[in-house]
This record gives structure tokens, sequence and C-alpha cells, in this order.
């Protein structure tokens, strides 16, 4: 997965607790600057369901609210970790304090 | 309707269940500058049917199935109808690489085949449907021949290739109903098979296409350069062999899971 990658900011905005479609995509605006696509948003969600990263969480409506998993979570942290790495190693080669 | 809405109806139906209401709603907010993302994954999703919402493997395997089919059906008819037409007759240097591709994507074809559950009521059910299914397609089939078998070369010119390409759609027909048959089969009839076969399976298809890719090249090149039509052939056969190559990496995303 990479920065910008759909589902690693899904991931990320899933971080602090279950949120639904909508809400997920305001949460990577603010994370990110922009809004995904409807379609890369939901391929994303399918493909993290289907890896078994995400679940869905009973809903009120349209809603359908989904969480991380345990495995989603580990996954997540791997990948922040070792972007961290990258970011580090990147900015002393550069000779720029990381922020 | 607005447009946004007809390219979320074209979206699989279990998506459509799991997500259609958000993507529209999603889909509106956004206005036309999401329509091209809507189609981009409208096809992506569509070419990767094992990552679909499911509440079981056997689903998933049953899917990868029907996708292995359609993607070999396509493989064949499309070097049917290209290569069919340009190739030189046999016998030729390349006929014996020609019917190894074939046995390959037979092979191929019979280890993605559901199995019907080994009861009289369910071998009868598959072949009802398989009848119902192929009957018209069978049927035409029949006109086109029995036509040809009359003799055609006192016919004019226009009405020759009528005949021919009434054929290909015949057969394309037939190929779009078997993918039908299989992808309606309820597992309680026919068990879709199981993972190491279904990878076998896929993997039988994408070297039949390869090799049949790098066969077409040879033929074409043997006659003095590359042509359009086994530029065309190779490309196509090219772009089957990657769904196949995805299909395979899907089955594998997901086999933790299942």
């Amino acid at each position: 997965m990479q920065v910008n990658d759909a589902q690693t900011l899904v991931l990320c905005a899933l971080a602090d607790g279950p949120l639904h479609g909508y809400a997920i995509n305001t949460a990577i605006e603010e994370l990110a600057g922009r809004r995904l696509g409807p379609g890369s948003l939901y391929g994303a969600l399918t493909r993290l369901e289907a890896k078994g990263l995400i679940e869905p969480i009973d809903g009120t409506g349209r809603q359908h609210p989904v969480r991380l998993t345990p495995s989603g979570r580990a996954v997540l942290e791997r990948e922040l970790r070792s972007m961290a790495r990258v970011a580090e190693a990147g900015l002393r080669r550069l000779g720029v304090a990381p922020a | 309707m607005s447009l946004a809405r007809g390219l979320v109806r074209l979206y699989p139906g279990c998506l459509r269940d799991r997500w259609g209401d958000q993507l529209e709603t999603e889909a509106r907010a956004q206005g036309w500058r999401s329509w091209p993302n809507l189609v981009v994954r409208l096809l992506d999703m569509w070419l990767h049917p094992v990552v679909w919402p499911t509440t079981s493997g056997t689903q998933r395997r049953g899917r990868a199935a029907v996708m292995s089919i359609a993607v070999a059906l396509t493989g064949w008819w499309w070097g049917y109808v290209l290569g069919g037409q340009n190739e030189p007759p046999p016998p030729h240097v390349h006929s014996w690489l020609s019917r190894a591709c074939e046995l390959l994507l037979l092979a191929g074809l019979v280890l993605v085949a559901p199995c019907p559950r080994p009861t009289a009521g369910c071998v009868i059910s598959v072949c009802r449907r398989a009848l119902r299914r192929l009957a018209l397609p069978a049927l035409l089939a029949g006109m086109v021949l029995a036509r040809v078998h009359l003799g055609v070369t006192h016919l004019p010119v226009l009405v020759r290739h009528t005949l021919l390409a009434g054929w290909w759609v015949v057969l394309a027909m037939g190929a779009i109903q078997v993918c039908h048959v299989v992808a309606r089969l309820e597992t309680d009839i026919a068990a879709p098979p199981r993972a190491r076969r279904l990878r076998l399976g896929i993997g039988l298809t994408a070297a039949a296409f390869v090799t049949n890719g790098l066969r077409v090249l040879g033929v074409a090149l043997a006659r003095g350069g590359a042509e359009p039509w086994a530029l065309v052939l190779t490309v196509g056969l090219l772009l089957l062999t990657i769904t196949c190559a995805a299909t395979l990496h899907d089955l594998q995303i997901v086999s933790t899971v299942d």
C-alpha cells in the first residue's frame, strides 16, 4: 500500500472508530485534502472487507457503518510504521528535521 | 433518472445491495466529476468478482469459476474469429502447437467447471437448465450449418458474409448462455471447484492464452511481418491473461479470510 492508496486512507479514517461511507470520505478529505471518487471509495471498502481488514456493524436506515478488525488494525499499524521509517530516512537525507 | 444513478445500476447486484444507496449519494454530492471514476471502478469491479461481498468462500469460488469460464470462452471465440480467418490452412508447422493450446484451454475449462452433485435430480436439473439456455443458439447454429451444406458458392458475397457473421454471433450467444447456466447453479445442485483445482484451471487457461499468443505472432512473422490481425489477437489474449492473473491474485488475498 502507499500513502495515497485508497485502501490505506480508508483504514486511517476508520482508526478512530466505526464510520459509514460518507463520513469516511469526509475524514479522508480532512486527512488528505481531497475526497475519493465514489467508485474508488466503495471499491476500497469492498476489497478491505474481502481481505478481512474491516467488518460491517449494525446500521440504521441506508447507512452501513464499518469498523476495523483486529487484523485491519495490525495491517494499518505496520503500514504506517513502514511509511514513517521511509519518511524519516528521506527527511534526514534531505537535511530536514522530521516534523 | 440521472446518469450517476444509471451508472450505479450497472454495478454488480451484490455491490448495489450493500453500497448502492451510499454510492449514489456520494456520486450525487460530487456531481459530474465523479462519473469517470464511477465508470473506471465499474469495470474494475466486474473484472474482480472474487472480492464482491459474500457470506461464504464457496460463493467466491463459484464466482471465480464463472469468471474463468467467461474469460476462457472469450479467448476461444476471439482466436476463432480472428485466427480462423487469417491463419494459413493446415498442415502448418504450428498446427501441433495450436492443438496443444486447445487442449490446455479445454483442460482449464474442465477443471474450473462446477460438478453437479452425484444425484439423478441434480444432474437432470443441470441438463434441463443447459438445454433451456442453449436451445436457441443450437437451433440457429443448425440453421446456419444447414444453409452452408446446401452450398454457398453461388450466393452473393454479401449473403456469404452475413452467414459468416451470423455463425460468429451464434457462437458468442452460446458462450454467453454457458456462463449464464454456470452462474445460476446453486451450490446444492453443483459444487464449485475446490481452491487448488480452481487455481490450476485458471493457470492452465492463462498458459493456453500465452502459448497461443506466441504461436500467432510466430505464424505472422513467418509470413513476413506482424500483420494487424495477429497483433490484435495477441493483445486480446494478453489482456485475457492479465485477467486470469488478477483472478488468481484475488483468490490469494481472500484465501486467509475464507
